[in-house]
């Protein structure tokens, strides 16, 4: 354990660092946009904070912490030290280097196209350059997990891995096929157009390319918090998981089905026929299956500990469950906010709905309840669990 | 629960877990039937008609050259509305149609990815750079509607919208060329 502390917390604070400025500049967007801040700042500023939040929140926030726990998994679930840990600071290094490239054009106004960049839109180069570092150093990362499991399972065949070390690896191998699409459009399409290198894009290629990365990521990001709900939630409740093989059962639903899912974002574009968008919409419902498990595995979890806890009836566990306790409260509200992001998630999948709220705040109040309400809660509530083992100082 | 036997336990667990799989599975049917439904018998589709244009070329000649843009009105009665998106602005920006008859809206951009949507209506697309698309429609209500560009194509985004002006149908009286322009009220 003593060897990943430093690793881990550096990663965190990177993570949580991007959140707080993140967060600050959100409110800032608030405020100009409701009647209090009407006409306060140009379209210049409103589109570089918009840039700087998304990059800040969606690219800085989730990889960094996604790595950082990903190596405090490795070690605490595997019970090894992890290998290849040079190979981890350097991929932080780099990842640090794309960082600081993507923020300074962002900050001088020059990349002012948002974290998706709409092609051929073109920011300066080193804005996606930089975020190419990023997504190279999350690359190392994988091979660093998979090596990890690997190593394990050579040291102990016939076992099964550990629950949430099986998850980060579904989620590594998952983000290198899925990051596969970004980082053709923006090698191949994007930053030759950037350099002045071609004069033409084929736009419709670049948004398939952006897609097939597009809601894979968001599972990139959401299973942390999966990892949380079947590892640490039902111990943190006092009671036990319902169901191990329904875990395992989940993530590799979402390895499965999360693949080519994203392009359900290009159900209004006119680059694609009906046929290819009826499988997605087919996609789209059976990677409903995995979070729909869940809910029913963990609020079972959660039973047993109410119920152990001297819970009586239909719903009295409900109240006996600890609330004080960070991990179970986080849960709770994780739950309901992930209730009405993916019901609103069924509603953008409807041929007839989604012509109704496409790309209204809709869209955006459906990402943020997923987004804030199911993953950052979820983020912080681990970070406040393993915290303390970080940095040495016990619970009190 | 605690005093059940192991075995027993096991198999409860796996009983309620396909019960709720099962629930899941008439859900997710039930969801993809409505939707290949309404898509069969109401014709509730997304825009998907994959059709190519260069956006080098489109303004020199064919139905996007500047006389074309506009509602036209076709020997048969069909109504077609064609609309430029270009940075920060849709040509024309305001398109007469008439209530309770099925219009045809075609798009294109010279520039950059654009969206459209009409408030009020089920009327939404993407409008991408190399290609044309279209909505089908019938507004049933008259009056103006607001026609906002909906997908970031630069800093003039937020000044970039039309209106969508809906006639009463014995209002609507294109000209002699089959033409219809709001101005014309």
């Amino acid at each position: 354990m003593r060897s990943v502390k430093r690793l881990c917390l550096a990663h965190f604070w990177v993570a949580f660092a991007a959140f707080a400025v993140a967060c600050v500049i959100g409110t800032w967007q608030m405020w100009v946009r409701s009647p209090l801040g009407a006409n306060v700042g140009t379209p210049g500023q409103y589109f570089m904070s918009v840039t700087a939040h998304g990059v800040a929140m969606a690219y800085v926030l989730t990889t960094f912490f996604i790595m950082g726990f990903g190596y405090f998994v490795a070690e605490t679930a595997l019970g090894r030290p992890l290998p290849g840990k040079p190979w981890a600071w350097s991929a932080f290094w780099l990842s640090m280097i794309g960082v600081v490239m993507t923020v300074i054009p962002i900050l001088l106004g020059q990349a002012s196209v948002l974290f998706t960049f709409y092609p051929p839109l073109t920011a300066s180069p080193w804005f996606y350059i930089g975020l190419v570092l990023v997504v190279v150093g999350s690359w190392i990362w994988c091979a660093l997990m998979i090596a990890a499991m690997t190593a394990w399972k050579r040291e102990n065949p016939g076992r099964p891995v550990p629950l949430a070390m099986f998850a980060t690896v579904a989620n590594a191998v998952m983000w290198l096929w899925t990051t596969a699409g970004v980082a053709v459009e923006l090698l191949f399409q994007v930053i030759p157009a950037a350099l002045g290198l071609v004069q033409t894009i084929d736009v419709g290629l670049a948004r398939t390319l952006f897609s097939w990365t597009l809601h894979a990521i968001v599972y990139f990001w959401l299973i942390p918090a999966y990892i949380a709900f079947y590892t640490m939630v039902p111990r943190a409740a006092g009671g036990r998981l319902y169901s191990d093989t329904m875990g395992r059962l989940t993530f590799i639903l979402f390895l499965v089905y999360s693949l080519p899912v994203g392009m359900h974002h290009l159900m209004m574009d006119p680059e694609h026929g009906n046929g290819t968008k009826f499988l997605q919409v087919l996609l789209t419902a059976f990677v409903s299956v995995p979070t729909l498990l869940t809910i029913f595995t963990i609020t079972a979890s959660l039973e047993i500990a109410g119920r152990l806890r001297g819970g009586r009836g239909l719903f009295g566990w409900i109240g006996a469950l600890p609330w004080e306790r960070p991990m179970v409260l986080a849960t709770g509200l994780a739950f309901v906010m992930l209730g009405f992001g993916g019901f609103g998630g069924l509603i953008n999948m409807g041929y007839g709905m989604n012509a109704m709220v496409h790309n209204t705040s809709w869209v955006t109040a459906h990402f943020h309840l997923i987004f804030g309400g199911s993953v950052v809660i979820m983020y912080f509530a681990i970070a406040y669990e393993i915290w303390p083992r970080l940095t040495g100082r016990e619970h009190v | 629960m605690t005093e059940l036997h192991p075995e027993m336990h096991e198999r409860r667990i796996l009983g309620t877990e396909l019960l709720w799989a099962f629930g899941v599975g008439v859900l997710i049917a039930a969801t993809l039937t409505m939707i290949v439904f309404t898509a069969l018998t109401r014709d509730i589709n997304p825009p998907s008609n994959v059709e190519r244009i260069d956006p080098k070329t489109l303004h020199l000649s064919g139905e996007f050259a500047e006389q074309n843009l506009g509602t036209t009105v076709g020997a048969d009665g069909s109504v077609t509305v064609r609309v430029i998106a270009t940075q920060f602005m849709f040509v024309p920006r305001c398109l007469a149609v008439p209530q309770g008859r099925r219009v045809t809206l075609r798009f294109t951009t010279p520039d950059v990815i654009h969206g459209i949507l009409i408030t009020g209506t089920n009327v939404n697309t993407m409008v991408v750079p190399g290609f044309v698309s279209q909505v089908h429609t019938s507004f049933t209500r008259t009056g103006d509607l607001l026609m906002p560009c909906h997908e970031y194509c630069g800093l003039g985004h937020s000044e970039m919208w039309a209106t969508v002006q809906v006639i009463p149908e014995n209002e609507f009286k294109p000209g002699q060329d089959g033409r219809a322009s709001c101005a014309q009220r």
